[in-house]
């Protein structure tokens, strides 16, 4: 997964994606009104939308605003090293080094130790074959 | 309309001494976040009341999602860090695990040639 800044900076283009959506929706759908008792206007590019539907649709566009919002707050809730400040981080750092180096070392002495034990198996087994 | 929006947060003091500075960057991140939604009802508004007013509220949106960013970004090197940090605890994790399977296959090799060679061992097992 990718890690949390970038999470948040694609959650911040969707919302700006949803905020031309919406409007853009809202444009391109809207029903006429008329004045007095003049005719309804109507014009290509737009195709009003029964009155539910539209109504539905801005109640929904709303909805996902507010979900994406919610979304980046909780991003910023988890962001990482919150109240770790650097010179926590950087001695956090140099301790882990010692303890990696150390179970480095740990992990070679247990390997050549089980590489001895394996020849004297070795033998062992010979010796039996011979017998 | 109220119109806070195109206030520049203060950029925190980063200095690596404490961590009061991430508490301040969450906090104006969530304050980031609240107003893009605020100055985009501004938006919907001006665009019904008075639409050739929308260029100054699509420039308020435009320095919050630029402030957004910018404060992400300025984060970007102490996640760095942080996520070091796991790494190595994932990698001292394995390390550690490795070493404890070898010397349990150690023990029960020097087992069998105890075994061995106190000669109970049945062969045939």
């Amino acid at each position: 997964m990718a890690d949390i800044l970038t999470q948040l900076q694609d959650c911040l283009d969707q919302l700006a994606t949803q905020f031309y959506a919406s409007i853009r929706y809202i444009s391109t759908h809207h029903d006429f009104s008329p004045v007095g008792e003049q005719e309804k206007l109507s014009s290509t590019d737009v195709t009003p939308d029964p009155p539910q539907t539209f109504l539905a649709a801005q109640r929904e566009l709303a909805r996902d605003l507010i979900v994406k919002e919610q979304q980046i707050e909780y991003l910023i809730s988890v962001l990482p090293g919150i109240g770790t400040s650097e010179k926590e981080q950087e001695e956090r750092l140099k301790a882990l080094e010692r303890e990696l180096r150390e179970a480095e070392e740990e992990r070679q002495a247990a390997v050549q130790e089980k590489e001895k034990l394996l020849e004297r198996l070795d033998e062992v087994i010979r010796s039996i074959r011979r017998v | 309309y109220p119109s806070h929006s195109s206030q520049q947060p203060q950029s925190p003091q980063d200095s690596t001494t404490h961590s009061a500075w991430t508490f301040d960057h969450t906090f104006y991140l969530r304050k980031l976040a609240k107003s893009l939604l605020l100055n985009f009802l501004e938006l919907v508004g001006t665009l019904s009341i008075a639409p050739d007013q929308y260029g100054r509220k699509i420039e308020d949106l435009r320095t919050l999602f630029i402030n957004s960013h910018h404060l992400i970004n300025e984060y970007r090197p102490h996640q760095a860090r942080e996520s070091l940090i796991t790494m190595m605890e994932e990698q001292l994790e394995s390390s550690k695990k490795e070493t404890e399977g070898v010397r349990k296959m150690k023990e029960k090799v020097e087992e069998v040639l105890r075994q061995l060679a106190s000669g109970e061992l049945d062969l045939a097992d």
